[in-house]
């Protein structure tokens, strides 16, 4: 509609997740008429991020160094090593500022109807981790969906094999929930895994 | 068309776009078919959470298209949760269902003896009967039940001592000694008529179903293997080790 170079932008962008073509449209619009510098830059960045962003050799997470700087922290407990599902799992704790030991991220979870085997995830660098490493507590923090507790059993099994110390981030009632609008799945999971005080 | 508050069990779930979930449902009624759950990841309100495999539920969805719209989640009766070694079995009950079953065709039978069997699962210590019931049954159902007491081709029952051929498209055929074919890969017949009989005590027969189910279940999979079988296999591993040490 708009000649070939700009039809190619408004595409471009619609890659982004919850852009659609009205959205891709005013996005296009917005660079190219009323901030054209900011377009630079972010095609700049957007080249330079691509060219230069990696995994970190250790735990997978997105970076541009070969080990990561949480990894490469040496403030960081060492003998802690906590897995996670995605890179946004791992900004959500580093927020809550409650962990001070190391992650691997496995960039999915076990979910054999997609295909996605041990491999896919990374979990035969993971234990080659931690049979090469001295970590004495692997805690797992995948999610509490039928596949991420597949993954943390497959996981826990294999770590506990290699005498690993294993252990699961705890479920249940969130803070500030009443219990009477907790649904009976994360109610019976609190009571299971209830604690002494 | 609106369907409300009908029995059915998400057998996989994949996110879509931002906030949504593609969901493969198993229901009474209108046995299998896929859903979109919109804005279902994130908000605890919509009831999205409890989109989960292996969960009794009450779901009423619209749409006149292929991909329906749903448009409310309700629990239904006891949260069965099934753990570590069932939950393999679990995904690979689904996995089944998800290429054997044919979209929008009702199994009223076939769920509820699914249903059953999340509810023994998660309970049961010894799932290999189990499970084994519920693949002949599926086989049934989708047209390629097994007949373990007749002979297809000659119509002469399976008897015990002899040996019988499995094939996919004539059934058993008896072990002939006088010709040149390999008595490997044969069936007992007394393993076929207890397994007809539905009596899995012993070991053999238990082996023999395995192998028999594996072989059956296989032709109507076609080439590609089943991922949760593997996975099951090499989730046993550490298992092992451990023993061995």
């Amino acid at each position: 509609m708009f000649g070939p170079v700009i039809d190619e932008l408004i595409d471009a962008l619609r890659c982004l997740p919850g852009v659609g073509p009205k959205s891709a449209q005013r996005m296009a619009l917005h660079l190219l008429d009323k901030d054209p510098r900011a377009a630079g830059r972010l095609s700049t960045s957007i080249q330079q991020a691509v060219e230069r962003v990696g995994r970190c050799q250790l735990c997978r997470m997105l970076t541009e160094a070969s080990v990561c700087e949480i990894c490469a922290n040496k403030g960081r407990q060492p003998d802690l090593l906590c897995v996670l599902e995605t890179p946004a799992d791992l900004f959500a704790i580093e927020q809550s500022g409650s962990y001070r030991g190391r992650y691997f991220v496995l960039f999915g979870h076990l979910s054999p109807i997609d295909g996605i085997g041990p491999e896919a995830i990374g979990i035969d660098q993971l234990l080659q981790r931690l049979s090469d490493e001295n970590i004495k507590e692997l805690i797992l923090a995948t999610n509490l969906t039928v596949e991420g507790e597949a993954t943390a059993h497959y996981i826990g099994s294999h770590a506990q094999a290699l005498g690993v110390g294993v252990s699961r981030i705890a479920h249940g009632v969130p803070l500030g929930g009443e219990l009477e609008y907790v649904d009976g799945g994360t109610l019976s999971h609190a009571f299971t895994s209830r604690t002494l005080i | 068309m609106n369907t409300e508050n009908e029995k059915a069990y998400v057998l996989h779930t994949r996110q879509y776009r931002e906030s949504s979930q593609l969901v493969d449902l198993f229901s009474r009624d209108f046995g299998r078919l896929r859903t979109v759950a919109k804005g279902a990841r994130g908000k605890r309100k919509s009831g999205g959470h409890q989109l989960q495999a292996f969960t009794p539920l009450l779901l009423s969805w619209r749409g006149k298209g292929e991909l329906k719209n749903l448009t409310a989640v309700e629990a239904s009766g006891n949260n069965a949760a099934l753990h570590g070694e069932m939950l393999y079995i679990g995904l690979y009950l689904n996995e089944l269902l998800v290429r054997l079953l044919p979209e929008h065709v009702a199994h009223e039978s076939l769920f509820d003896r699914y249903s059953d069997l999340i509810a023994q699962l998660s309970m049961s210590s010894d799932p290999e009967p189990l499970l084994r019931r519920f693949e002949l049954s599926l086989l049934e159902e989708i047209g390629y039940g097994l007949d373990m007491a007749t002979e297809l081709a000659t119509d002469r029952p399976i008897e015990a001592g002899e040996h019988y051929y499995f094939t996919h498209d004539q059934g058993f055929i008896r072990f002939d000694a006088v010709s040149n074919q390999c008595k490997e890969g044969c069936f007992a017949g007394e393993h076929l008529l207890a397994i007809a009989a539905d009596d899995y005590c012993s070991l053999a027969v238990r082996r023999c179903a395995k192998r028999l189910l594996r072989s059956a279940l296989q032709a109507q999979l076609g080439e590609r293997p089943l991922l949760s079988r593997q996975l099951f296999h090499q989730a046993k591993v550490p298992v092992n080790k451990a023993q061995d040490d």
